[in-house]
C-alpha cells in the first residue's frame, strides 16, 4: 500500500514539475526584469499604483505574460517587494496563470469562442471584484506602509545590468519562492494520489448540480497549467460536461494552488487569505452556476463519463504490480514527450547559478557593484535607461510567447506527419491486442488532433465546421476504442481499428484540403 | 469594516449558495428517479448516414400516413459498471452491440445490468435530425455535400422545434402535415447524399 501511494505521488509530482518548469523559469525571469530593470518606482507606475485602474492593469498584464500558478509566485513576491497595491497583486496573481496567448488560442479554437470570451469577462469580473474588495476593506493600512518604502536602486548599465538580471533570475530559484513552489507541487501530488484512478470520470455530467462546487473544491489544491486546463475545457465542451464545472476548473484549477495561497498567507496574514478564499469561491461558484445552463453547447449528447481528469487522480489502479517500474517508465516517457526536459534543465542550471551567486555574495558585495554606473568610452555607446530595456524585455516576452504559439501549434502538414505515425502505431497496437499501448497512444492522438485545429485557427483565423466535425469524428472513434477496451469489449477491436484508420484518413484529407482527382466525365469530349 | 465581519459575510454567502444548490439538486434527483434512470443515452443513433436518412424517411411516412400515431420503440441495452468505489462509472451499449463486442466472454466477472429504454417518435426524430452532421462527418462526403447535409439538418431541426413540445401527438401530427411538402423536399435532397456517402461507419 505504501508503494501504491509513494510511486503514484512520485509520478504525479514529477509530471507537475516537468509541466511547470518552463513557466517557473519565465516567472523568475519576469521578476528579475521588474527588480533590476524597471525598479520599484517604475514597477509601481506600470501597475497604476497612483491611479484608479490598477486592477484593470493587473488583469491586462496578467493576460499577456506567460506564467502558470507556480510561475507567478516569484512575480507576485517581487510586486509585493516593490510596494504594488495588494489588490493589484491579487488581480495579477489570479489572472496571469489563467490566460496567456497560447491558452487563449487553444480555448478559442476548441471550445465555443463565445464561451471563452464569456469566461474571460467573468474572470475579469472575479479578479477585479476580489481585488476591489481587498483594496477597500482589507489592505488600506498595508498599502500606506508600502508607499513609504525606501527608494530602490536599479542595476547600472552594460554588463553589470545583464549580470544583475542573471543574478536575479538564478537567486530567485534558491529563495523562498522555491519553498512555496515545492509546497504547491507536493500538495498537488498528494491530492492526486488521495483519490483512486478515474474518480472524477462521472462527476462533471451536466445533470450533476454539484459538479461546479465539487470541481471547485477538488481542483483548488491541484496544479494545472493554463494549456492543460484549456484543453480540458475544450474536452468538456466536446463531451457535453457541465459548463459551470469547466469554469470552476479554469479559475480555481489553473488560477491558484496551495503554494500560492501559502505565499498569500505569509505576505498578508492567514485571516486575510481566508477572506480572499471565501470571496473567490463565492464569486466563482455564483458565476459558474449562473452560466452553467445558458452556455451549454447545443447539439451535444453527454458522453456519460470523461477521461479528461484522470491526470488529477491516482495514476495507478490498486493491486497493479511493479509500481516503481511503472512510475519510472511513465516519468521517462513524460520527460521525452512533454518537452519538460528543456524547462527542467533550465531550472537546474538556474539553481546551480543561484547557489554560486549566494556563495560569492557571502564574500563580496555584488549588489553595490551591480548598482554602480559604468563609464562609457564612446559617444556611440549610448547607455539606455534600465526601464526602457525592461519594457522592451517584457514586450519581447509577450512576442516570444506568440512566437511560441506557432511552435507549439505547428502547420497542419507538420502535425499530420506526427499524427499519421502515432495513429498508425495506435491501430497496430489495437490489432495486436496491446491494450496498454492503445491507452497511451489514444491520449497522444487526441492531443495532436486538437493541436491540428488550433494550428489552422492560428494561421487562417478560422476553422471550418467541416474540419471541426472531421476532427470530432476522429476523437469520437478514439474514445470509443479506448472505452470498449477498458470494459473488455474487445471482440470488435479489429474492426474498430480499421474504422479509426479510415476516419483518420478522412480528417487528414479535410485538413490537407486534398481533393481526390476525378476522371473527366467524357475524355473524348475534352479532347 | 473589520476582517472578522467580512469573513462572517463571506462564509454566510457561501453557505447560502451551497444550500440553494442542494435544494435544487434534491428536487431534480427525485424527478429523475420517476422518469428515466439514464436520460441521455444515444443508443438510437444510426451508425451510417444512409441509415439515418432512411430512418428519418420512415418516421416522416408514418407521421403523414393515416395509421395510429407510432408508439415508442423499445431498445434493450446493457450497463457495464467499470471500476469500483469512487472510481466506478457506467458504460452503456445496445444489447446487440454488447453481445457482438463481448463474443466469447462470460459476464460472470463483470458488473453487467440489463435495461430497456423507450424512445418516442418525436424525441427520436429531433435527435436523428440533430445528429445528421456528426454522422455525415464519419462518411466520405466532401465538404460542399457535408455543408448541405448540415444545412438540411438545421432546417429539419427548426421545423421540429417550431412545434410546441407541449403539443399533443395529434396536434404534432397536424402541424407536421402542414410542413410535409417542405420536409419531403429536404428528405429527397438528403437521399441524394445517401449514395455518395460511401461506406460510412
Amino acid at each position: 500500500m505504501i508503494e501504491y501511494f509513494l510511486a503514484g505521488g512520485a509520478l504525479r509530482g514529477a509530471q507537475v514539475l516537468m509541466d511547470a518548469a518552463i513557466w517557473i523559469a519565465f516567472g523568475c525571469f519576469i521578476a528579475a526584469i521588474f527588480r533590476n530593470m524597471l525598479g520599484h518606482d517604475k514597477t509601481r507606475l506600470l501597475f497604476g499604483n497612483s491611479g484608479r485602474y490598477g486592477l484593470l492593469i493587473g488583469w491586462g498584464i496578467g493576460m499577456l505574460l506567460p506564467v502558470c500558478s507556480l510561475g507567478v509566485i516569484p512575480v507576485v513576491r517581487e510586486l509585493h517587494r516593490a510596494g504594488v497595491k495588494q489588490g493589484t497583486i491579487i488581480a495579477f496573481g489570479l489572472t496571469a496563470p489563467l490566460f496567456n496567448p497560447l491558452s487563449v488560442l487553444y480555448g478559442l479554437s476548441l471550445s465555443d469562442p463565445i464561451a471563452i470570451i464569456v469566461f474571460s469577462a467573468a474572470a475579469m469580473l472575479i479578479v477585479t471584484g476580489v481585488g476591489a474588495v481587498w483594496g477597500i476593506f482589507v489592505s488600506s493600512d498595508a498599502t500606506e506602509k508600502d508607499d513609504k518604502k525606501a527608494a530602490h536602486v536599479v542595476a547600472g548599465s552594460g554588463i553589470r545590468r545583464s549580470l544583475a538580471v542573471i543574478h536575479g533570475v538564478s537567486t530567485e530559484m534558491v529563495s523562498w519562492s522555491l519553498v512555496f513552489i515545492a509546497i504547491g507541487v507536493l500538495v498537488s501530488a498528494a491530492m492526486s494520489v488521495a483519490f483512486e484512478h478515474g474518480t472524477l470520470q462521472g462527476e462533471t455530467e451536466p445533470d450533476n448540480i454539484f459538479a461546479p462546487a465539487m470541481m471547485a473544491c477538488y481542483v483548488t489544491p491541484v496544479y494545472s497549467t493554463p494549456l492543460l486546463a484549456m484543453s480540458q475545457i475544450g474536452g468538456m465542451f466536446q463531451h457535453g460536461n457541465s459548463v459551470g464545472a469547466a469554469f470552476s476548473l479554469l479559475i480555481l484549477g489553473a488560477g491558484i494552488n496551495i503554494g500560492l495561497l501559502f505565499w498569500f498567507a505569509s505576505a498578508f496574514g492567514l485571516k486575510r487569505v481566508v477572506i480572499f478564499l471565501c470571496l473567490l469561491f463565492s464569486l466563482t461558484l455564483g458565476l459558474a452556476y449562473a452560466m452553467d445552463k445558458p452556455l451549454y453547447p447545443k447539439g451535444v449528447t453527454p458522453a456519460g463519463h470523461t477521461h479528461a481528469f484522470d491526470v488529477y487522480t491516482h495514476p495507478f489502479h490498486k493491486g497493479q504490480p511493479e509500481l516503481w517500474n511503472l512510475a519510472k517508465g511513465s516519468i521517462s516517457e513524460h520527460y521525452k514527450k512533454s518537452g519538460g526536459a528543456y524547462g527542467l534543465k533550465l531550472l537546474g542550471l538556474l539553481m546551480v547559478l543561484g547557489l554560486v551567486f549566494r556563495i560569492v555574495e557571502s564574500r563580496w558585495d555584488l549588489k553595490s557593484w551591480f548598482e554602480s554606473q559604468q563609464t562609457t568610452s564612446s559617444r556611440l555607446d549610448v547607455a539606455l535607461p534600465a526601464w526602457v530595456i525592461g519594457m522592451v524585455a517584457c514586450v519581447g516576452l509577450v512576442a516570444a510567447s506568440i512566437f511560441g504559439a506557432y511552435l507549439y501549434y505547428p502547420a497542419p502538414g507538420s502535425v499530420l506527419f506526427d499524427l499519421s505515425a502515432t495513429n498508425a502505431n495506435c491501430v497496430v497496437a489495437a490489432k495486436t491486442g496491446d491494450w496498454e499501448a492503445v491507452d497511451k497512444l489514444v491520449v497522444y492522438c487526441d492531443d495532436l488532433s486538437r493541436r491540428l485545429e488550433v494550428g489552422v485557427f492560428l494561421r487562417t483565423g478560422t476553422v471550418s465546421d467541416f474540419k471541426r466535425a472531421k476532427a470530432r469524428a476522429y476523437r469520437d472513434k478514439l474514445d470509443e476504442l479506448r472505452d470498449d477496451i477498458a470494459v473488455g469489449q474487445t471482440s470488435r477491436t479489429n474492426e474498430q481499428a480499421m474504422e479509426l484508420l479510415q476516419t483518420y484518413h478522412q480528417m487528414s484529407a479535410a485538413f490537407r484540403e486534398y481533393k481526390p482527382k476525378k476522371p473527366p466525365r467524357n475524355e473524348e469530349e475534352s479532347r | 469594516m473589520k476582517p472578522k465581519t467580512i469573513t462572517t459575510i463571506c462564509l454566510f454567502a457561501t453557505a447560502v449558495l451551497l444550500a440553494g444548490c442542494d435544494a435544487e439538486s434534491k428536487q431534480k434527483s427525485s424527478s429523475e428517479e420517476s422518469s428515466h434512470s439514464h436520460p441521455h443515452l444515444s443508443l438510437h443513433k444510426p451508425k451510417t448516414l444512409s441509415a439515418a436518412i432512411q430512418r428519418m424517411c420512415q418516421m416522416h411516412e408514418s407521421l403523414v400516413g393515416t395509421g395510429d400515431f407510432p408508439s415508442p420503440i423499445e431498445i434493450p441495452y446493457v450497463e457495464v459498471i467499470h471500476g469500483e468505489g469512487a472510481s466506478g462509472h457506467s458504460h452503456f451499449y445496445s444489447k446487440a452491440n454488447y453481445e457482438a463486442g463481448n463474443a466469447g466472454h462470460s459476464e460472470e466477472d463483470e458488473k453487467v445490468k440489463h435495461h430497456t429504454m423507450e424512445i418516442d417518435l418525436r424525441t427520436e426524430m429531433a435527435d436523428v435530425a440533430k445528429w445528421l452532421p456528426d454522422i455525415a462527418a464519419k462518411s466520405n462526403l466532401e465538404e460542399a455535400d457535408w455543408n448541405s447535409v448540415k444545412s438540411l439538418s438545421g432546417g429539419l431541426t427548426k421545423i421540429i422545434e417550431e412545434i410546441s413540445p407541449d403539443a399533443s401527438d395529434a396536434s404534432f401530427r397536424e402541424s407536421w402535415k402542414l410542413k410535409s411538402e417542405e420536409v419531403k423536399g429536404m428528405l429527397d435532397k438528403l437521399q441524394t447524399f445517401s449514395e455518395s456517402s460511401g461506406a460510412a461507419k
